[in-house]
C-alpha cells in the first residue's frame, strides 16, 4: 500500500516577480517526508528555505507543482479555506517568536484555540498542558516583554502545539537565541518529535541542529541539492527522494 | 470565533499618545454636537411648551406671527361671547386681547437686545394657565406698571421688583415676576394693554387674541365661525399648531447643527483614519501572525474595524461628559422670526446622548474602514517578512 506522507511536494516551483525581475525562489523541488520525522531544511541565505517552509505551511502559493500535507492537497485552495486548514493542521514557530505583545503567555497560547469549537474550560486545560510541556506553567500571566528570548520561543512552541497539529513548521527557531537557549529549544523539539510522534520541519542555519534531526534537505539557489541523514535518528532518508 | 477584544483595547492603550490625540479630537467634535443638539432641543421645548392645547390664537387672515397681525375692537367684540369660549367662575369669557411690541432693552453688561413687551389685560393670567406670579404681584391697569418674565431677571439690570424700566416713551415700574413653565413668555415683559397702545401711538388695536376653549367645545366649528362670520373674519388655530410652525427656527438650527457636526466629523474621521493606518502599519507582523495562525481575512478586517469603533465610541462618551455641564444652562437666543430675544435652557436629552454615540461609532466605522481593508488584504508571507 501507499505510504502516507506527512509532506509531499511534487515539482514545486515558486517564482517571485518584482517589476522586471523574476526570482526562482524554489525550482522544481520534489520531496516526501513520512509521518513522525524531524527534518531540517538547510542552505545559504536566499536559497529558498523560508519559501519552501511557507509552501508547506500553506501561507504561500506555489507557482506550479503540487503540495500535499497530511494527505490533503492544498494547492489551489481558496484563502478562506486555507486559513481554516492552517488552524487545524499547522503549528507555526518563527525566528522572532511572533508573540502578540499585548497578550499574556496564556492568551498567546490560547489564540489558535479560539478557532476551534473548544469551550473556555477546555481551552484553559489545553493551554495549561501546552505551557507545562514547554516548562512555563509558572509564567502564564507574563507578557512577552517580561520573558527571555528562550522563554518567548517556548511560549511560541506551546502555541504551535496547543491545537495538536498534523505538522509543526519552524523557521530558524534558534536563530535569535544564545547557544544555551538554542540547545534547550532543540531538545524540546526533539522531545516533541519522539514523545508525541509529531512531524517537525525546521529551517535552520545552525550546524548543531544536524545532531538532532533525522534528515537534512539542502537547498541552493532554489534547487534541492542534497538529502542527508541527520545524526539524530536512524537513517530513514531512503523514503524521501529527490528528483532533480 | 473572532480575534478577542482585549487585543484591540490593549493595543489602543499601548499606543497611548496617538490614541489619546485622536480620541481628544473626536471627543471635541462630539461635545460640539451635543451642545448644538442640546440647544436645539432646549429651543424646541421652549417654543412648543409655550402652547396650551385648549388655547387658541386668533390673528388677521394670512398672518403667520403676532408681529404681522392686527385686530380691531369691533372684531374682538364680535368674538368675545362666542359659546365655545370658556367662562371663568365670575362668568367672564376667558379671552385675552394682546399687543406684543418690540422694545430695545439694555443688558446688565453692555449691549442691548430687542425684547417683547406684551400688552395684556389681567384676564391674560387666566387664559395662559402656565403663567404664575412668583414674586410681587400682577400689574394694575393704567398705572404704567409691568410684570416681568423670570427669564429676564439677572439678564437686564432693571428686571427686578421695585426697579423702574425705561423703554418706549415712558418709565415703567416693575411690580412682579412671573414664571411660565419655561416657555418663551418668560422672556417677555407684560404691561397693561392700554398703556402699551398709548405708548405706541398707533391707536386702539390688538395684534392677537388668545382664548381658552370651553371643555368639549367643537374646535373646527369655532375656527370656521371666526373665519366665516363677516363681523369677525379672522383666522384661528390652536396654540400647539401655531407654535409648531414657530418651531421652524429650531428645525433650521437643527439642520445647521447637523451640517456643522458632519463637517467637523469628516475632520475627525481623517484623524481616526490616520491613527488606524499607523496602527495597521506598526502591527503588520502581528497581522501576518494572526493570519498565519488561521484567522481569516474577514476576521482581521473586523478586528481593526472594531478597534476603530471602540476608539471612536469611547472618545464619544468622553465628549458627552465634556458637554454635560451645559445641561440646564440658560441662555438667550435671538428669534429670527420675531426678532426678539428669548431665554431658554440647553437640554441634553437621553436621545441626544444616544445620537452622539451613534455619531461617534459612525466616525469609527468610516475612519477604520480603509485601514482595516488594507490589513485584510495583506498577503501573509509579505506581512511576516516585516518582522
Ligand atoms: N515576497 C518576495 N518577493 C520577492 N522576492 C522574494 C520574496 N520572498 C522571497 N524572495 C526571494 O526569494 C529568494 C528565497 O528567499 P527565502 O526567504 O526563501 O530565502 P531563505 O533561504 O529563507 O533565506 P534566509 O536564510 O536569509 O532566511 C530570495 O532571493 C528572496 O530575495
Ligand atoms: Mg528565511
Amino acid at each position: 500500500m501507499d505510504v502516507k506522507f506527512a509532506i509531499d511536494l511534487e515539482h514545486v516551483v515558486r517564482i517571485y516577480r518584482r517589476d522586471e525581475f523574476e526570482v526562482r525562489a524554489l525550482d522544481d523541488v520534489t520531496i516526501q517526508v513520512p509521518e513522525g520525522r524531524f527534518v531540517a531544511i538547510m542552505g545559504p541565505s536566499g536559497s529558498g528555505k523560508t519559501t519552501m517552509l511557507n509552501l508547506i505551511a500553506g501561507i504561500d502559493h506555489a507557482t506550479s507543482g503540487r503540495v500535499s500535507v497530511g494527505g490533503e492537497e492544498i494547492t489551489g485552495m481558496k484563502e478562506r479555506d486555507l486559513a481554516a486548514w492552517r488552524a487545524r493542521h499547522i503549528g507555526l514557530i518563527f525566528q522572532f517568536y511572533n508573540l502578540i505583545p499585548v497578550l499574556t503567555a496564556f492568551e498567546n497560547v490560547e489564540l489558535p484555540l479560539l478557532l476551534t469549537p473548544l469551550d473556555k474550560a477546555e481551552r484553559r486545560e489545553h493551554v495549561e498542558t501546552a505551557l507545562r510541556i514547554v516548562g512555563l506553567a509558572d509564567r502564564m500571566d507574563h507578557y512577552p516583554r517580561q520573558l527571555s528570548g528562550g522563554q518567548e520561543q517556548r511560549v511560541a512552541i506551546a502555541r504551535a502545539l496547543v491545537t495538536d497539529p498534523t505538522i509543526v513548521v519552524a523557521d530558524e527557531p534558534t536563530g535569535d537565541l544564545d547557544a544555551k537557549s538554542a540547545e534547550e529549544i532543540l531538545n524540546l523539539l526533539t522531545d516533541l518529535n519522539r514523545q508525541f510522534n509529531r512531524t517537525i520541519v525546521m529551517v535552520t542555519h545552525d550546524p548543531r541542529a544536524e545532531r538532532f534531526v533525522d534528515t537534512v534537505y539542502r537547498l541552493d539557489k532554489g534547487i534541492l541539492v542534497g538529502i542527508e541523514d541527520g545524526k539524530g535518528g536512524p537513517a530513514r532518508a531512503e523514503s524521501a527522494q529527490a528528483q532533480a | 470565533m473572532a480575534i478577542p477584544l482585549k487585543y484591540n483595547v490593549r493595543s489602543l492603550l499601548v499606543r497611548r499618545v496617538s490614541t489619546g490625540m485622536t480620541a481628544g479630537g473626536i471627543a471635541l467634535v462630539v461635545a460640539v454636537f451635543v451642545v448644538t443638539m442640546a440647544m436645539v432641543a432646549g429651543l424646541g421645548t421652549m417654543i412648543s411648551d409655550t402652547g396650551e392645547s385648549d388655547n387658541m390664537i386668533v390673528l388677521r387672515k394670512g398672518a403667520t406671527t403676532e408681529t404681522y397681525s392686527a385686530i380691531n375692537l369691533d372684531q374682538f367684540e364680535a368674538m368675545k361671547f362666542l359659546p365655545q369660549i370658556r367662562r371663568d367662575p365670575a362668568g367672564n369669557p376667558m379671552i385675552s386681547p394682546e399687543l406684543p411690541v418690540q422694545v430695545l432693552m439694555r443688558r446688565t453688561h453692555g449691549s442691548s437686545d430687542n425684547i417683547v413687551v406684551r400688552g395684556v389685560l389681567p384676564i391674560a393670567l387666566e387664559v395662559h394657565s402656565k403663567v404664575h406670579i412668583i414674586a410681587g404681584r400682577m400689574f394694575r391697569p393704567a398705572l404704567g406698571e409691568v410684570t416681568v418674565g423670570k427669564g429676564l431677571v439677572g439678564r437686564y439690570a432693571d428686571a427686578k421688583v421695585g426697579s423702574t424700566m425705561h423703554f418706549g416713551r415712558g418709565a415703567w415700574k416693575v411690580v412682579g415676576i412671573f414664571s411660565a413653565g419655561g416657555s418663551s413668555f418668560e422672556s417677555e415683559v407684560w404691561a397693561d394693554i392700554h398703556n402699551v397702545q398709548d405708548d405706541a401711538q398707533r391707536g386702539a388695536y390688538y395684534a392677537a387674541v388668545r382664548l381658552k376653549m370651553a371643555p368639549g367645545a367643537d374646535t373646527d366649528a369655532l375656527i370656521n365661525r371666526i373665519a366665516d362670520d363677516p363681523r369677525i373674519n379672522l383666522q384661528a388655530e390652536t396654540e400647539p399648531e401655531y407654535y409648531k410652525e414657530q418651531a421652524v427656527v429650531a428645525r433650521q438650527m437643527n439642520w445647521l447643527g447637523m451640517i456643522v457636526a458632519i463637517v467637523m466629523g469628516i475632520g475627525a474621521v481623517f484623524a481616526a483614519m490616520n491613527t488606524m493606518y499607523a496602527a495597521v502599519s506598526a502591527r503588520t507582523s502581528e497581522i501576518g501572525t494572526l493570519r498565519a495562525l488561521g484567522f481569516s481575512p474577514g476576521s482581521v478586517l473586523l478586528c481593526f474595524l472594531i478597534e476603530s469603533v471602540i476608539l471612536a465610541t469611547a472618545a464619544g462618551a468622553i465628549g458627552i461628559l465634556l458637554a454635560m455641564p451645559i445641561n440646564g444652562f440658560s441662555t438667550t437666543f435671538g428669534n429670527f422670526v420675531t426678532f426678539s430675544t428669548m431665554a431658554f435652557n440647553f437640554r441634553v436629552t437621553f436621545a441626544i446622548m444616544l445620537e452622539a454615540l451613534v455619531f461617534s461609532a459612525l466616525m469609527g466605522v468610516f475612519g477604520g474602514w480603509l485601514p482595516a481593508r488594507q490589513a485584510m488584504r495583506m498577503r501573509v508571507v509579505e506581512a511576516l517578512r516585516r518582522s
